[in-house]
């Protein structure tokens, strides 16, 4: 037993192992979730840099305003396997980051859906590319510009804003360590406020409209409005300068 | 099936994609040891 114990470990490649004991430790009842997973791997010359996406059932807090949802989990961005397959070989020294440094989540609201929807999965493939191909690492605070309803429907969630997962905390693996970033869809509006102020506050401000999915940012794709005090706030006027009328 | 018409993502449960992978993780490493006895081969032939 020892020896297949052994075995199992040698063949499931350590960076994966500690991210599904991460998953495992906030969802000890789903041993067994459903995933994403590409037919061929960007490894093998695939064009799907995640080679998973465990899609999670999560209750929420009703008596927080937090959605029951669908949690989406991806598994590529960091260095899964540590053989230099996909990411350069891993940096020893502490508190190094694995790949990128982080993995993508997204949390979905399940109004009327008994079974996760899959274009949350096809969403962060796009965004993984997008890293993979520039170079350019996502942050906490960030906001995208997607341009289109984020279901390929006619939402008004048509962007993204960046947040640190809220269950998700920073795991270290094998091969250096990882953060958790929570995709958060957003109207036009609170895109714009963003990009005129700061992505936090505006994520501070969805939180805590009770119509925005609550303080884990859960995205109701049926959304019709912007957050409340993204709706109120006046544009800043035009700035005065000094010689100019 | 097929997710938002790309044919390369497919979904699968976990313990599943665990076993796909093993068995290709299996399957790579039983070649790299092939291939490591092919390279020494020439080696030993010379030696003697």
């Amino acid at each position: 037993d020892r020896e297949q114990i052994n075995q199992t470990d040698r063949l499931v490649p350590a960076g994966l192992k500690a991210l599904c004991e991460t998953c495992s430790r906030l969802y000890p009842d789903q041993p067994n979730p459903l995933q994403v997973t590409t037919r061929l791997k960007y490894w093998l010359g695939g064009h799907d840099p995640l080679d998973y996406i465990s899609m999670y059932w999560n209750p929420g807090k009703p008596e927080e305003n937090i959605l029951p949802h669908w949690h989406y989990v991806s598994f590529g961005l960091s260095d899964l396997h540590g053989d230099g397959r996909v990411h350069p070989p891993p940096d020893p020294s502490p508190g190094a980051p694995s790949g990128y440094g982080f993995e993508l989540t997204f949390r979905l609201s399940a109004e009327g859906v008994t079974q996760p929807p899959l274009w949350p999965a096809a969403l962060l493939q796009a965004l993984a590319r997008y890293v993979f191909t520039t170079g350019n690492k996502l942050c906490a605070g960030d906001h995208i510009s997607w341009h289109r309803a984020l279901d390929g429907g006619a939402g008004r969630l048509r962007h993204l804003l960046v947040a640190a997962d809220p269950q998700l905390r920073d795991t270290n693996t094998a091969h250096g360590s990882v953060s958790f970033l929570q995709m958060v869809g957003c109207t036009g509006r609170e895109l714009k406020a963003a990009q005129r102020g700061s992505g936090f506050e505006v994520l501070k401000l969805i939180s805590e409209d009770t119509n925005c999915g609550g303080s884990w940012l859960v995205s109701r794709v049926n959304r019709r409005t912007s957050a409340r005090a993204v709706r109120l706030r006046r544009p800043a006027p035009p700035a005065q300068l000094a010689g100019v009328s | 099936y097929n997710v938002l018409n790309n044919s390369n993502l497919v979904v699968c449960n976990l313990e599943n994609n665990m076993a796909q992978l093993m068995a290709a993780n299996k399957k790579q490493t039983d070649r790299n040891k092939m291939d490591k006895i092919d390279e020494e081969k020439p080696h030993s032939d010379k030696d003697k």
